[in-house]
C-alpha cells in the first residue's frame, strides 16, 4: 500500500514485483509502450505489451566494431548499454510521408498528414538518451520553425527514464554532462537496485501514474545507496572524451593531416549517423504519380555520409571521404554549440561500437586536439524568432507569366495565395508536383506577381523553367537573411554578380536604382558566360542610365563582334585605385568567383565587415531541418543565404565545408 | 571620359598630365616621370582600328586612358576570338617592356580609344640605363601580368558554365 503519496521531486520505492503494474497502468491511459526488447540479437527499442517484454537478465558487451548480447547472473529489468537503436526512430521515423497533395479539379493543396498515433510512453530511456531527446527537440522545436509532426509526438510522450549504473567500455556520458544520472525532463526515473526499483518523481504526470502502484518514500540509506551507484558508474566509464574548447579546437584543425588519415579508415557508410540519436539530416523522395492517383512526398533519413547529401547540380561540395567524415565530426562535437547551444554528442558511444572499423570519436577528436595547431573562436547560439504555421507545406502559385531570358533560364512571374512578403535575397522552395522543390531567389516582383529566374540544370529547376502560364506550382517561403539594403543608403555600394547570381541580386539593385537619394552611388559589376548568357540585358542598360549608377558588363567568351568587355568579372577589380575601401560590397555568384573577390578586396583593404554575400548549398526543407545546407556552424536556409564575411570568414575558404 | 584637353598645354605637358593621373606617377618620382614623358604620347583611335596583330613583334606599350580595347587569338577553325579586353587606366602591351618579344594577341579598338603610347625601344633603352626605372615599370607589369593569369585561370574554368 502507499505509505505516502509522491510528489514532484520525491525519491520512491518501488518493489520489483510490482513495477509491471506501472506499465499497464500507462497501458490503460491510452499509452502505447515503447521500449527495449531482445530481437535479432540485439536490444532494440520496440512496441512493448508489457514488463515481460523487456530485456531481462540480458546486457550487451560493447567495444570498437563490436556488439553481443550477454546473459546476465541477476534479472534486472534494464542491465544493458545502449543498443543500435535510438528513441529518435519514434519521434523522427526513419521514413514518413512529408506531404500529402490532393487536386481538386484544377487547382491544388498541399497537406501534411496528421499524426494519427496514439500517444507514446518509453519505458527505460537511459541518461544519455535522454539528454539526447533533448538535443534534438532543439532541433525540431526551436526557431525559426518548427516541426509539426515532431511536436505532436513529442508532447505527448511519457518518458520514463533508468538511471545508468552499468555503463559499458564505450560510454562518456560523464564527460559530457548527460550522465549517468538522468537530467530533467523524465516523468518518471528509475533506478534498479537489488530487488527493487527507486523511482524519482519529474512530472504531475509521473506523480500521477506512480500513484496507482504500490511504493514507499525512499529512506535515507536508499538515497545513500543511489549516490554511491551513481559515483560507481561514474568511476567506470569506457571512455573520456575532453570536451572543453572543443569545437573552436576542431575548426582550428579543418586542415589536419588526421582528417586524411582518418579518411583512409573510414568507409563512409553512414551506420554513425543512423545510429546516433541527435543526428537528424534526412532527405525527401516524391512518391507515386498522378497516374497513381496520389503524388506525395516522403522524408526518409538521410546521412552527411552520402554524396547526395552535398551535391548541388551535378556537382559535390564534400566530395571526398575525409570532407564528408570531418562535416560529421565538426558538426557533431563542434559546430552543434553554435546552432543549438549544445553539443550534438552525449556520449552513448553508438557510433564507435557501430563502426564496422571501429573508429573511435574519442581518439579523434583527442588526436586532433593534442596536435591541434590553433583554434578560432566559435560564434555564439544564434537568436531567431519562433515564425508560426508549417513551413513544410506549399501554398499554390500561378504562374501567370513567363520569360526566356536565355537558352536554359527563365523568369516565372508567379502569384502566391495570399499576402506575401520579402525582402531581397531571401528565397522560396519551389515544388512540381511529382518532381520535387527547389530552393530559388527571389528575383523581383511584378505587382502582386513574385518572380523567380531559374537555370535549368536539375531534375526541378528544369521542370520549373518548363512550365507555362497558367500552371500551378507549389511556393514556400520566403525564407532566409536579405541584403544590408537599410544598412547602406548614402553609403557606396559595389555590387559583383556572376551568371545566376545576378536574380538574387536583382532585387536590391533596383531598389538602389530606384533611390537615388538613398543610394548615391552605385556600381555594378557583372559577368556572365557569353554574351547570350546576360541576364536582363535591357533592364542593365537602363540601369547604366541612371546617373547614380554605373553598370559593367563582361563575358568570359565571345565572337570578335562583341563591342563590350571579355575577360572574367574580376577584370574590372584590376585597377586598385577603384576599390573602394569604403564601399559596401555585396556579392553574388559561384562560390570560386565570391572567393576570389574577397581576396581582391582584402587586399585593397576593404574591411571584412564591408562585405557581403549569398552562399549556396543543397536543400530539402528551407527551414533549418534537414541538415543539408550547412556551411561550418551555420545553415544557410536560416542563417543565411546572406552572410557577412567577417561572420563567415573562418569557413568560407575551405574546400569541403 | 578624362583630360580637359588644354589646347594651351604643349603636347609633353598633356602626356604629363595624363600620366600624373596614374598610381604609376608617384611611384616614379619627378625626374624619372620626366624621362618617361619624353618618350610618351597620347593617341586616339576610332572603333575598328588594329593596334597589332598577334606574331608581329610587340613594339610599343600603351596605357589606356579611356576607351576599351579587344584582345583577340586566331584559333584555327574559329577565327578570331576575343580573349580580353582592356580599359580605362589599364596597361596594353606589357610584353612590349622585354626585347624581342611578340603580340601574343592582336589588339583592335571596340571602342574609341584615348592612351598614353611609349616608344617601346625608347623606353626599354631608359629601363637598361636606369635599373631603377626599369624595376619600378616591371613591378608594375608584373602585377599585371600576375591578374590577369589569375583571372584568366577562371575564366578557362568556365564557372558559370557549371554554375558553383
Amino acid at each position: 500500500m502507499n505509505d505516502s503519496r509522491p510528489a514532484v521531486g520525491d525519491l520512491q520505492s518501488l518493489e520489483r514485483s510490482d513495477f509491471p503494474a506501472l506499465l499497464e497502468r500507462l497501458k490503460a491511459d491510452g499509452y502505447k509502450l515503447v521500449g527495449p526488447t531482445v530481437r535479432d540479437g540485439a536490444i532494440r527499442l520496440q512496441k512493448l505489451d508489457g514488463a515481460e517484454d523487456l530485456p531481462v537478465g540480458w546486457t550487451d558487451e560493447q567495444g570498437p566494431g563490436h556488439y553481443r548480447l550477454r546473459p546476465r547472473e541477476d534479472d534486472h529489468y534494464f542491465g544493458f548499454v545502449a543498443g543500435p537503436q535510438s528513441w529518435k526512430r519514434h519521434l523522427f521515423p526513419p521514413r514518413e510521408p512529408l506531404i500529402q497533395l490532393k487536386r481538386h479539379g484544377d487547382s491544388l493543396e498541399w497537406r501534411r498528414p496528421a499524426v494519427d498515433e496514439p500517444p507514446m510512453a518509453f519505458i527505460g530511456v537511459l541518461p544519455c538518451d535522454l539528454a539526447a531527446i533533448h538535443v534534438q527537440d532543439k532541433v525540431w522545436m526551436g526557431a525559426p520553425f518548427q516541426e509539426s509532426r515532431y511536436v505532436a509526438r513529442r508532447r505527448r510522450v511519457f518518458i520514463l527514464a533508468v538511471n545508468c549504473l552499468e555503463p559499458g567500455e564505450l560510454c562518456f556520458c560523464d564527460s559530457m554532462g548527460t550522465g549517468p544520472k538522468a537530467g530533467s525532463g523524465f516523468d518518471l526515473c528509475l533506478t534498479e537496485m537489488n530487488g527493487r526499483l527507486l523511482v524519482e518523481v519529474g512530472t504531475a504526470r509521473g506523480e500521477e501514474v506512480l500513484a496507482s502502484v504500490p511504493v514507499r518514500k525512499a529512506s535515507a540509506e536508499d538515497r545513500q545507496a543511489l549516490l554511491n551507484a551513481l559515483d560507481l558508474a561514474r568511476s567506470r566509464m569506457g571512455r573520456h572524451l575532453n570536451s572543453k574548447g572543443l569545437p573552436g579546437i576542431l575548426f582550428g584543425n579543418i586542415d589536419h593531416p588526421r582528417w586524411e588519415e582518418l579518411a583512409q579508415r573510414c568507409l563512409t557508410c553512414g551506420n554513425c549517423t543512423h545510429v546516433c540519436p541527435t543526428c537528424f539530416c534526412f532527405n525527401v523522395r516524391e512518391t507515386g504519380t498522378v497516374v497513381d492517383g496520389h503524388e506525395d512526398r516522403e522524408r526518409f533519413w538521410d546521412s552527411c555520409f552520402s554524396l547526395d547529401h552535398s551535391m548541388i547540380h551535378g556537382g559535390y561540395f564534400r566530395a571526398t571521404p575525409k570532407q564528408r567524415y570531418r562535416q560529421w565530426l565538426t558538426h557533431k562535437l563542434g559546430a552543434w554549440e553554435s546552432q543549438f547551444g549544445t553539443s550534438g554528442c552525449v556520449g552513448c558511444g553508438r557510433c564507435i561500437a557501430w563502426c564496422p572499423v571501429g573508429i573511435d570519436v574519442t581518439e579523434e577528436a583527442e588526436a586532433i586536439r593534442a596536435t591541434s595547431k590553433g583554434h578560432v573562436r566559435m560564434p555564439p547560439p544564434r537568436e531567431h524568432r519562433l515564425v508560426a504555421g508549417d513551413a513544410l507545406i506549399p501554398s499554390p502559385a500561378q504562374i501567370i507569366h513567363v520569360r526566356e531570358e536565355t537558352a536554359d533560364t527563365a523568369t516565372l512571374w508567379m502569384e502566391p495565395t495570399g499576402p506575401y512578403h520579402w525582402r531581397p535575397g531571401q528565397f522560396n522552395m519551389l515544388s512540381i508536383p511529382g518532381i520535387g522543390d527547389v530552393p530559388i531567389s527571389i528575383s523581383g516582383q511584378a505587382g502582386a506577381a513574385i518572380l523567380h529566374t531559374i537555370r535549368g540544370v536539375g531534375k526541378v529547376s528544369q521542370a520549373l523553367t518548363s512550365v507555362e502560364a497558367g500552371a500551378l506550382v507549389g511556393m514556400r517561403g520566403p525564407f532566409g537573411t536579405s541584403w544590408p539594403l537599410k544598412a547602406s543608403r548614402g553609403r557606396i555600394v559595389t555590387v559583383v554578380a556572376g551568371g545566376i547570381g545576378l536574380a538574387p541580386l536583382r532585387g536590391a539593385v533596383r531598389e538602389m536604382a530606384e533611390n537615388p537619394k538613398l543610394y548615391p552611388s552605385v556600381r555594378l559589376l557583372y559577368g556572365a558566360r557569353t554574351p547570350g548568357d546576360i541576364l536582363y540585358p535591357d533592364e542593365l542598360q537602363r540601369w547604366g542610365n541612371h546617373l547614380h549608377m554605373k553598370v559593367q558588363v563582361t563575358v568570359d567568351r565571345a565572337a570578335p563582334t562583341w563591342t563590350g568587355h571579355v575577360g572574367f568579372v574580376t577584370n574590372f577589380l584590376r585597377r586598385r585605385e577603384e576599390v573602394r575601401p569604403d564601399s559596401v560590397y555585396l556579392l553574388c555568384g559561384p562560390e570560386i568567383m565570391m572567393r576570389v573577390i574577397v581576396e581582391k578586396l582584402l587586399e585593397a583593404a576593404v574591411p571584412e565587415d564591408h562585405i557581403f554575400l549569398s552562399l549556396e548549398r543543397n536543400m530539402k526543407c528551407g527551414a533549418g531541418f534537414c541538415g543539408r545546407c550547412q556551411k561550418g556552424p551555420f545553415f544557410i536556409c536560416k542563417d543565411g543565404p546572406v552572410f557577412r564575411y567577417d561572420q563567415i570568414a573562418f569557413v568560407f575558404t575551405h574546400p569541403g565545408l | 571620359m578624362t583630360a580637359s584637353h588644354d589646347p594651351s598645354l604643349s603636347p609633353s605637358s598633356r602626356v604629363l598630365e595624363e600620366l600624373q593621373r596614374l598610381p604609376i606617377a608617384a611611384e616614379l618620382g619627378k625626374t624619372r616621370l620626366d624621362r618617361v614623358v619624353e618618350v610618351a604620347m597620347l593617341e586616339e583611335y576610332p572603333a575598328g582600328t588594329v593596334l597589332f596583330r598577334e606574331g608581329e613583334p610587340a613594339d610599343d606599350p600603351r596605357i589606356i586612358i579611356s576607351g576599351l580595347i579587344s584582345l583577340m587569338v586566331n584559333v584555327p577553325h574559329q577565327g578570331e576570338m576575343v580573349v580580353n579586353t582592356v580599359s580605362d587606366g589599364e596597361l596594353l602591351g606589357f610584353s612590349a617592356l622585354l626585347s624581342r618579344h611578340r603580340w601574343r594577341s592582336s589588339a583592335r579598338v571596340s571602342q574609341t580609344t584615348r592612351c598614353l603610347r611609349f616608344k617601346g625601344e625608347a623606353l626599354r633603352q631608359l629601363m637598361e640605363l636606369d635599373h631603377e626605372l626599369g624595376y619600378q615599370l616591371l613591378r608594375v607589369a608584373f602585377r599585371v601580368a600576375t591578374e590577369r593569369m589569375g583571372d584568366g585561370f577562371l575564366q578557362i574554368l568556365d564557372v558559370f558554365g557549371h554554375e558553383r
